[in-house]
């Protein structure tokens, strides 16, 4: 029983910051149309900022406001300086692909060049809690409740506000929005900052409970990506429910494996042979629609 | 100087990547006047009105709406300033409710509600539909949306183009006498169609574009008895 209440609990944590990271990139994907590889490190640059905070002796959970501004003032500098650029020469969705690949390399480049390639860890108090017979730790819970809070909130703002109306309506059709008179570059630009800031503090979250490298955004893109995909490109909810239905998964995987005697180092294989079998049956993943978002 | 015209255009060319598709087009439209472009297909009727809302760059000629000459028209200073375009496909937005089109349709706008309530009277047919999303919606459905949509601007021009496009006969009826409606409310309606007698019905003049050019203009009756237009529609300049 305790077995089970401890797979419940590593599934809700694993896919609580799959949640994290993947929300800003299917956003992003909604409304600018294209996959951005430097969703990485923007995760990456959050849990650096929180590194530099919480060397000047300030725990990680203060840290997370300033490392949500960091990577959104990441994000929306790309936007500026590198995507919205290449969109006004005519640029298209590879040009904007490749581009995102680049300037992540950049970035992580200089991030190793600040902080060096070195394994960090934040000085963190090591607080862990007994919760239905599951042990779980004090910065676990904090990513499942953050990642519960996430989607509650871009539940709100989608459905509940003019702004996140007018977000799903940008992403249905910018052109038709522009003619509407709806501010478009103001929507794109708080997609950038909500996208980017949420995956800076998802990078924070994931540093805490692993640990701290140029490629902590790199080694779990792929993932995130897949994630993106299984619950349909641009959908919000879809990647919510991929998030965790991924998150399962892979920990009933690596149970199974171990039990088989094989290397839990494949699961993230497993992971992916599903995604591959759901877009084999379903292309357009669980909630996504040939628009390219779904019908909230 | 005033001008009892809602918008004029003196000249106007315009089209994409540098290859003019209209060429030196002039127009004026009063205020509750439908104006109707006809034309066949590829005369350059739908960049004209592209063009005349600033989605596509003007290369010659200008642009005077409610008096006052534009620099450089852009859509949403367009719609601020009482202009509202629906263009001919992709006029909704599918995974939004009827509802929350009509609300992106005033944008910013604190009273939208009593404007829907308000636009639902001139389409009571979607009344029943707000809380579906516009995926959902019939063809001529989606053409009376994108109609209460832009109308939820309350603009004083509207640009329409090909709204009976794709629709059985009957609800090409419905559309253009909600269109005759709208005009009674004073907005002024440019309507580029291929539906040259619907049009024309609704119409208190018009004129014929072929080549980018316009080539014939009048009343719908002189448009009617014109000698050459079964000549301009197979694409020969009149």
């Amino acid at each position: 029983m305790a077995d089970v209440a401890q797979l419940a609990a590593n599934i809700l944590i694993t896919g609580s910051l799959y949640v994290l990271m993947a929300v800003g990139l299917t956003m992003v994907y909604r409304i600018m149309r294209f996959a951005n590889f430097a969703h990485a490190e923007l995760i990456t640059l959050g849990a650096y900022t929180a590194y530099s905070l919480n060397q000047l002796g300030f725990s990680i959970y203060i840290a997370l406001p300033f490392a949500f501004t960091a990577s959104a003032l990441l994000a929306v500098s790309l936007e500026r300086m590198v995507f919205m650029p290449i969109r006004d020469r005519g640029g298209d969705v590879i040009s904007l692909m490749i581009a995102s690949i680049g300037a992540g390399m950049v970035v992580r480049h200089l991030l190793q060049q600040v902080y060096s390639a070195r394994v960090l860890t934040y000085n963190i108090p090591l607080v862990s809690y007994e919760l239905l017979g599951a042990r779980v730790s004090q910065t676990q819970l904090v990513i499942v409740l953050l990642g519960i809070l996430s989607i509650l909130l871009f539940h709100l703002l989608l459905t509940g506000t003019t702004l996140g109306r007018a977000m799903r309506a940008t992403s249905d059709n910018p052109g038709l929005a522009r003619a509407s008179g709806i501010p478009v570059h103001r929507v794109m630009l708080l997609t950038w900052v909500l996208g980017g800031g949420i995956a800076g503090m998802a990078g924070v979250l994931r540093a805490a409970d692993t640990r701290l490298v140029p490629t902590l955004g790199w080694e779990v893109l792929l993932p995130v990506f897949a994630v993106v995909l299984l619950g349909g490109i641009g959908s919000f909810y879809g990647a919510v429910a991929a998030a965790y239905l991924l998150a399962a998964a892979e920990n009933v995987g690596v149970l199974v494996l171990s039990s088989l005697g094989i290397s839990t180092g494949y699961r993230y294989a497993i992971s992916f042979v599903i995604l591959i079998l759901v877009l084999l049956f379903r292309p357009h993943g669980i909630a996504g629609s040939r628009l390219g978002g779904e019908r909230e | 100087m005033s001008s009892s015209w809602v918008l004029e255009a003196e000249g106007i060319s315009s089209g994409y990547a540098g290859l003019k598709v209209v060429d030196g087009v002039s127009l004026r439209l009063g205020r509750g006047e439908v104006l109707v472009v006809l034309g066949p297909n590829g005369s350059g009727k739908s960049t004209l009105l592209k063009a005349l809302f600033g989605l596509l760059p003007l290369m010659e000629g200008r642009l005077r709406l409610m008096g006052r000459w534009l620099e450089k028209p852009e859509p949403e200073g367009m719609v601020r300033m009482g202009v509202g375009y629906v263009p001919q496909v992709d006029n909704v937005f599918p995974s939004l409710t009827v509802r929350e089109n009509l609300e992106m349709g005033a944008f910013g706008v604190r009273d939208w509600r009593r404007r829907m309530k308000n636009v639902i009277e001139l389409f009571p047919e979607l009344q029943k539909k707000l809380d579906l999303p516009a995926l959902n919606l019939s063809g001529g459905e989606r053409q009376m949306l994108a109609l209460a949509r832009a109308l939820m601007a309350q603009p004083e021009v509207l640009l329409l183009d090909e709204p009976s496009a794709g629709l059985a006969p009957g609800m090409v009826k419905r559309v253009m006498g909600r269109i005759e409606e709208v005009r009674k409310t004073g907005v002024a309606v440019l309507l580029v169609e291929q539906n040259v007698r619907s049009a024309l019905q609704i119409a208190d003049r018009g004129f014929i574009m072929a080549g980018g050019r316009k080539v014939f203009e009048g009343t719908p009756e002189e448009i009617l008895s014109h000698r050459d237009m079964g000549r301009i529609y197979f694409g020969m300049r009149g």
